[in-house]
């Protein structure tokens, strides 16, 4: 009786962190809700996505390879005009509900109303082993949330070529490298 | 002559196999449609030979995809049953071990793409789309590739 009681708690332990994660409960709370829409891409997609073989094919080797640690995205998108919330307001939520403290901070940009906010947990030598990206304005939020063993590098170059909402702000990810390294120089 | 006779051809079984099930209702008491569909593997590979001059991207998509069942369910034929049906049915993909590519969700609407490949071919491509007044459902069985598919779609003006 004890063994099986042990093995159910010993099982029902990373269930319950995962209920716990914050970012999780954050997505499930405002997937489904009035404005919003939430996309999620799971681990299965960059499997497929890797096994395929695309000789001569530069860019889709380069998706492969930035692709091959994902093991999921989350988009959660809202228009404030489809909705009942403030996008800023929504921004400032997920700042404090996220536990954004736990995170780096890469980007930090505010452009006119719109924050934009790009964070990871590293993993060292250029991975991370989770970004988040968070974009806040009175009209519009965007949370993305990108796990598993990424190369940075990588997902800046194809940022933009995977077409989810939200990823573009990466390019900033990159402009600041930039222009780090210029004023190194 | 001898084309429009082929159109008829291809044409007469589909009517057949969708007329048993297909209700289109638009009387003044009832409004809503309930469709169940199933074309053979044949009769589209047969399609694609049709189109294969105007399109033939898409004419060769068709080539690689084998039966099609659809099922659709709009207006007022919907209710909590068929929520209920979507739930199951895509429980019941899972346990035959379809893999969830991807869920969007918004307030009005849920769509789950999930596929079954083997070496890095789709064998399987099953779509439903769960809204409030409607549900669809559509399980191909296929033999493409993910590249193929990307391309096409890269070029999708047959889409529109």
């Amino acid at each position: 009786m004890k063994k099986l009681f042990l093995l159910v708690a010993v099982a029902a332990l990373p269930m319950m962190a995962l209920a716990q994660n914050p970012l999780n409960q954050f997505f499930s709370k405002y997937a489904g809700e009035e404005g919003f829409t939430s996309v999620h891409v799971t681990a299965d997609l960059f499997e497929l996505m890797s096994s395929i073989e695309m000789e001569g094919d530069a860019e889709m080797e380069q998706m492969k390879e930035a692709l091959k640690g994902l093991t999921g995205i989350q988009v959660l998108a809202y228009e404030a005009n489809e909705g009942q919330y403030k996008g800023d307001a929504l921004y400032v939520e997920a700042e404090k509900e996220l536990d954004v403290t736990a995170y780096r901070e890469l980007v930090r940009v505010k452009d006119g109303m719109e924050n934009v906010r790009i964070m990871a947990k590293d993993l060292g030598e250029g991975m991370v082993s989770q970004l988040l990206i968070l974009v806040g304005s009175p009209d519009e939020f965007v949370y993305v949330s990108i796990d598993g063993a990424l190369d940075l590098n990588a997902m800046m170059q194809m940022g933009n070529g995977m077409g989810i909402e939200g990823l573009d702000k990466l390019q900033k990810l990159q402009e600041e490298q930039e222009s780090n390294g210029t004023q190194a120089e | 002559m001898k084309r429009s006779s082929f159109l008829l051809l291809l044409f007469f079984p589909i009517m057949v196999l969708a007329s048993p099930h297909a209700e289109q209702v638009p009387t003044s008491s009832e409004e809503g449609t309930r469709l169940s569909l199933w074309i053979p593997g044949f009769l589209i590979k047969t399609g694609a030979g049709i189109v294969a001059k105007e399109e033939p991207q898409l004419a060769d998509l068709l080539r690689h995809v084998g039966s099609v069942t659809v099922n659709v369910v709009e207006g007022d034929k919907m209710d909590a049953r068929h929520e209920r049906k979507a739930d199951r049915r895509i429980q019941r993909y899972q346990k035959r071990h379809f893999k969830s590519l991807i869920t969007v969700l918004t307030a009005d609407e849920k769509v789950q793409v999930s596929v079954k490949w083997r070496k890095d071919r789709i064998r399987r491509l099953v779509v439903v789309v769960l809204g409030a007044d409607e549900y669809v459902h559509v399980n191909m069985k296929c033999n493409f590739s993910l590249p193929e598919l990307l391309s096409l779609m890269e070029d999708n003006a047959w889409m529109t």
